[in-house]
């Protein structure tokens, strides 16, 4: 029974055991507090972590393609190919798939088979890189031979690039997910695109949860960039730096710009010698030697550093990381400064001593006719190349006036190409440019641009007055087609007015149709407006100290009433004789304009002799016959029958009026039979005479006054070619000097 | 208070034949309507917590529910029965009860000893007991029984020896004799949960409050000193402390995981069934961790609801001791309160990571085939006493 006592005592110690029983739940439920709530971020993202498996979808990189829509960069499917030797279980299944996986991946079969032994290992690369469609030999291999957990296939994406090394300064290349260089670097964040994710959930053992937690991010694309360079184009001026390049042989590399000159779309920029996008590591030829002649240990780390530096210069975009003085071809802008000021006009006369003295210098300025050019109207002494006019012409334009168009020419900017690594100019401030700076500065010599700055000068002359800015890239667009940007306004302002654009135009091109200074870059049937150049490099002097580098140039723009195309090539440090950039540089502009001039479909605007060979296959031998004389040319016939079924040369080829067509009607077909014989320096009747000899026919280009030699032949000598081929040759003259 | 004495000294003066009046009188509304909560909640949290697990290990989603339904129909008919006795009888029964339970206790050791491993469980025919769950209301009635019998000389605090004597070491010997018995088993949060269960019964019985004092103030420094001195229990503490730096452990692995459920429950969880933790990575989510999903799922308001039952359940229960006819009920409704509220006291604070990780069950949640059925007769008991606490007009 309960005692009064006992009672008070038990109550009291109740409400002790309900206090103490409040103040520990007290304490949980602050402990909860803190968990549930406080900490709810870091739990939500530990539970996350615990059942989240994220997956990343790749964003596909995007494609660049060039003006036509021919792609030049993509992203390729490629597998990696891998065994886990771990679970391999006997010699005998060890040899099978070493035999196997050496004969589809063209692996050594010891090799293979090593890593097959390596028992410890569940990860042993056999191939990387391997295409699509040897994966699905491998693949099947696996499947049939129930090798699942045996050899595996890994699919990761590479870059590609199907035309190598076309235009792979411009290009430029990407690593596994950045651009490094050209267009993959400054467009890298329109071609990356984002990520997507696959989020999915998994159970503490890895075993798939019962319900729905799958979170889906698709990736998005990078944009396709649509360049304006075109394939063709690129292709014709690469052939022409190559060209160029056996021609000088020269030790500072090649670049070549081929631009339109009205919206500064660049259709072909090319540095040589280059690199092949798909191998970029590997260092060209010129590269290679230079650097086996350092001696140095190829395990050194000062040849992987030296190695290094060559290959970062071979990756680099000559035409705009490398400085160069102009030289005669900025006589342009100075005569458009001079004629836009009034300050004289072409029939203003000058003379020329051979030098010019200039205040606050203690040394006459020489012309590179070292005689004097004597007293001409200003449109000769542009053609001629006269230094000691454009010294004059500079005087009367005046410090102010010159500096100022020298800046609005953009000499003192950027061009502002979507490329990165474009360089600055070096040039005089305006506060320090004095008589002599602007005597020299007016031939275009000792300041220094980039070869894309001065081509950018001279198509605003070219194009009417307008500087533009050029552009490698017209338009992004997206998987669907749709224009994301469009790049296509470029004209910044206004330099020149068009009249003083189309003077200067007229007589650049009678300079280069009759006896100027650029006659080399001649092209028969176009008119073309061209100015050669040749500078010295003043800062470097070859080892024996006597001779000073040069580089030697030349810019034009065709046709010369309607420029649709301007192309500049400088040849950089060129070696042998003759280093004038009439001669080194400009037969291979014309060669260049010959080539794309036709292909942007400008007619020609000058009748020459020369006809084009019609097509006679499918016709009687005796309608053939009667035509080809009409044309003046001869017919050769092989075979029996009546009909044409082949002709050499192909219709639509150039040639001399008396050549010879050779028609096939029986069960002949052409043959090489005939070698191309070496025509280097030939007179054109000469060369006519031993290709005529031979059964080959002739197309002359160029010059066709008496001193005029064969510079450079579309077919290389050793050649095997059908009878009848026509072997177009350059016929250009040497000893035209310029500045 | 002066009526509630007033109550008290009324009751005591009633004779034997007014308690048969009340024992006709209902059981404790209120009580019932928060023990079947309870086990509805419980029930409910069970299904949600076991199926992911269950489907796992056998294949059938439904196991365990299946199983706790089962032992819940069980469960209810012993607490129906044991409810439906008088008090009196119980209290015939107490004796002959503690010493079955103790006897089956001293057998597991041996059985254990027999089959090379210690148990916790012998099996009679198909059902499993686990003695230590029936020992723990026959510790509590056991003890009150006995405080009953010797509270005057216990409130005696006149005579500090005596009152000691009486209040504090005769009544551990029943403790202790258990907990040896609990040591033998290799069942050591039991061990604390039996010595805990007769320390409130010894306590509400009036024992002097010096001793728990001091037991407190050793208790103290021992701990103090093995932290102090030992590399042993500084690693506990540190394992403790920082869980997940132990992710190899088994049981920190379990309370590091049992806390990334609670934490990232929120306010108001993710919802009834969603729990992502118990998709293997809470091990055995339906056992002793039960309340991690239940936070998971229901957040905090649904962590609180639960601690405002147990609360309830105990506020309850402590007004049914008080309005107790007897000493020995009253300590028996204190005993089993104090079982089911210090256990869900340490199981929360063991998943909260609050103490060191012991394993305890909650109440009324934690999956347990026959100590529910236990569990539920001692809710038995607690509603037959109750059927004594209204108050006769």
């Amino acid at each position: 029974m309960l005692s009064a006592k006992t009672g008070r005592v038990m109550n009291k110690r109740r409400a002790a055991i309900v206090g103490f029983c409040i103040v520990c739940w007290g304490a949980l439920i602050g402990r909860l507090f803190y968990l549930q709530v406080l900490s709810y971020d870091t739990y939500r993202a530990a539970v996350a972590d615990n059942i989240e498996r994220q997956t990343t979808i790749s964003a596909t990189r995007g494609t660049i393609y060039d003006r036509n829509m021919v792609q030049l960069a993509y992203n390729m499917t490629t597998y990696r190919v891998f065994i886990d030797p771990s679970r391999i279980e006997n010699q005998e299944e060890a040899q099978f798939i070493a035999r196997f996986l050496s004969d589809t991946l063209q692996v050594d079969y010891d090799t293979v088979y090593e890593r097959t032994q390596r028992s410890n290992r569940a990860d042993e690369t056999i191939k990387k890189n391997v295409d699509p469609d040897t994966a699905d030999l491998v693949r099947r291999f696996i499947a049939e031979n129930d090798l699942a957990h045996k050899i595996y296939l890994e699919a990761s994406s590479k870059r590609y690039y199907p035309y190598g090394s076309l235009a792979s300064s411009v290009i430029g290349l990407s690593g596994t997910d950045a651009g490094l260089a050209g267009i993959e670097l400054s467009y890298n964040e329109a071609l990356t695109g984002t990520d997507g994710r696959y989020i999915t959930a998994k159970n503490g053992n890895g075993g798939a949860l019962p319900f729905k937690y799958d979170t889906y991010v698709d990736a998005i694309n990078g944009y396709n960039v649509v360049s304006t360079l075109d394939t063709a184009i690129q292709a014709a001026l690469e052939q022409q730096l190559e060209a160029a390049y056996n021609n000088a042989l020269p030790t500072n590399r090649i670049a070549g710009v081929v631009m339109n000159p009205n919206n500064g779309e660049i259709y072909a920029m090319a540095t040589y010698p280059t690199f092949d996008l798909n191998d970029p590591y590997t260092l060209d030829y010129d590269s290679q030697v230079s650097l086996d002649a350092l001696n140095l240990d190829p395990q050194s780390e000062e040849y992987a550093q030296k190695r290094t530096d060559l290959v970062y210069e071979m990756w680099k975009n000559k035409a705009i990381t490398d400085l160069y003085e102009p030289g005669s071809t900025f006589k342009v802008v100075t005569t458009s400064m001079a004629l836009e000021e009034n300050v004289v006009d072409f029939d203003t006369e000058f003379t020329c001593t051979g030098s010019y003295r200039v205040e606050g210098w203690n040394k006459p300025i020489n012309c590179h006719k070292h005689v004097g050019h004597g007293t001409h109207p200003f449109w000769y002494m542009l053609q001629q190349s006269c230094n000691p006019t454009l010294m004059q012409v500079g005087e009367r334009i005046g410090l102010d006036r010159f500096y100022s168009y020298f800046e609005a020419f953009g000499y003192t900017s950027i061009t502002g190409i979507d490329l990165p690594g474009e360089a600055h100019g070096i040039y005089s401030s305006f506060s320090a440019f004095n008589n002599v700076n602007l005597a020299v500065y007016s031939f275009g010599q000792t300041f220094s641009t980039t070869t894309l700055q001065q081509i950018t000068a001279i198509s605003a002359v070219a194009n009417g007055g307008y500087l533009v800015r050029p552009h490698v890239v017209s338009r992004l667009v997206d998987d669907d087609g749709n224009v994301v940007a469009d790049f296509g306004d470029s004209v910044k302002y206004q330099v020149v007015s068009g009249e003083v654009c189309e003077k200067i135009s007229e007589v650049l091109e009678d300079g280069v149709a009759h006896d100027g200074g650029a006659k080399n870059a001649r092209v028969n049937g176009y008119k073309i407006a061209a100015k050669t150049g040749t500078s010295e490099k003043r800062n470097k002097i070859d080892p024996e100290g006597n001779t000073q580098y040069l580089v030697c140039s030349t810019v034009a723009y065709a046709p010369s009433d309607d420029p649709q195309v301007a192309v500049i090539i400088i040849v950089d440090e060129p070696r042998g004789e003759n280093l004038y950039g009439s001669y080194i540089a400009a037969p291979f502009v014309s060669n260049l304009l010959e080539e794309i001039l036709p292909y942007l479909g400008i007619e020609r605007s000058i009748v020459d002799q020369q006809v084009t060979v019609p097509t006679y296959v499918g016709k009687s031998l005796a309608v053939a016959e009667t035509e080809i004389e009409q044309l003046g040319l001869h017919t050769e016939v092989v075979g029996e029958g009546a009909q044409v079924l082949a002709q050499v040369p192909a219709a639509g080829s150039r040639m001399e009026p008396d050549g010879r067509v050779v028609l096939y009607t029986g069960a002949e077909a052409p043959e090489d039979t005939v070698v191309v014989p070496d025509l280097y320096t030939l007179r054109a009747a000469n060369a006519k005479r031993e290709l005529y000899e031979l059964g080959l026919n002739i197309s002359f280009s160029g010059l066709d006054e008496r001193a005029a030699f064969v510079y450079t032949q579309d077919i290389a000598p050793e050649t095997m070619v059908p009878r009848g081929t026509v072997v177009k040759v350059k016929m250009v003259t040497g000893g035209i000097t310029d500045g | 208070m002066a009526r509630s004495v007033k109550d008290k000294r009324a009751s005591r003066d009633l004779p034997a034949s007014a308690d048969v009046v009340r024992v006709r009188a209902g059981v404790d509304r209120p009580m019932l309507l928060i023990i079947i909560i309870l086990l509805c909640f419980g029930s409910v949290m069970v299904f949600s917590a076991s199926y992911a697990y269950a489907y796992f290990k056998f294949d059938d989603s439904y196991y365990y529910i299946r199983k706790q339904i089962g032992f819940l129909v069980l469960g209810s008919a012993a607490m129906v029965a044991v409810m439906n006795l008088p008090v009196d009888l119980i209290r015939r029964l107490t004796v002959p009860f503690y010493l079955v339970s103790a006897g089956l206790l001293a057998i597991v050791p041996a059985v254990g000893l027999a089959e090379g491993e210690a148990v916790r469980w012998i099996n009679v025919g198909p059902i499993t007991i686990q003695p230590s769950e029936l020992m723990k209301p026959a510790l509590v009635m056991i003890l009150a029984l006995y405080i009953q019998n010797h509270q005057e000389q216990i409130t005696d605090y006149r005579h500090f020896w005596n009152s000691s004597k009486y209040g504090l070491v005769y009544p551990s010997f029943f403790i202790l004799l258990v907990c040896v018995l609990m040591i033998l088993e290799n069942h050591f949060s039991g061990t604390i949960i039996m010595f805990a269960i007769g320390m409130v019964v010894i306590f509400a019985g009036g024992a002097r409050v010096f001793w728990f004092g001091a037991a407190g103030a050793v208790f103290s420094v021992v701990v103090f000193a093995l932290i102090m001195f030992t590399n042993y229990a500084r690693e506990r503490i540190d394992i403790w402390l920082h869980p997940e730096n132990y992710d190899a452990l088994d049981e920190t692995w379990q309370t590091t995981q049992g806390l990334y459920a609670i934490g990232s429950g929120g306010w108001l969880g993710v919802g009834l069934g969603n729990s992502r933790q118990k998709h293997m990575f809470v091990s055995q989510p339906q056992n002793d961790f039960i309340f991690s999903i239940l936070c998971e799922e229901l957040g905090f308001v649904g962590a609180l609801s639960v601690i405002g039952l147990f609360l309830c359940f105990i506020l309850r229960g402590v007004h049914i001791a008080r309005r107790a006819p007897d000493t020995y009920s009253s300590l028996v409704v204190i005993g089993l309160v104090g079982h089911v509220a210090l256990q869900a006291l340490l199981n929360i604070a063991v998943v909260t990571n609050s103490i060191p990780n012991t394993g305890i069950s909650l109440p009324f949640f934690s999956y347990g085939g026959s100590s529910l059925v236990v569990l539920m007769a001692e809710m038995g008991i607690l509603l037959a006493v109750s059927r004594y606490s209204y108050q006769q007009k």
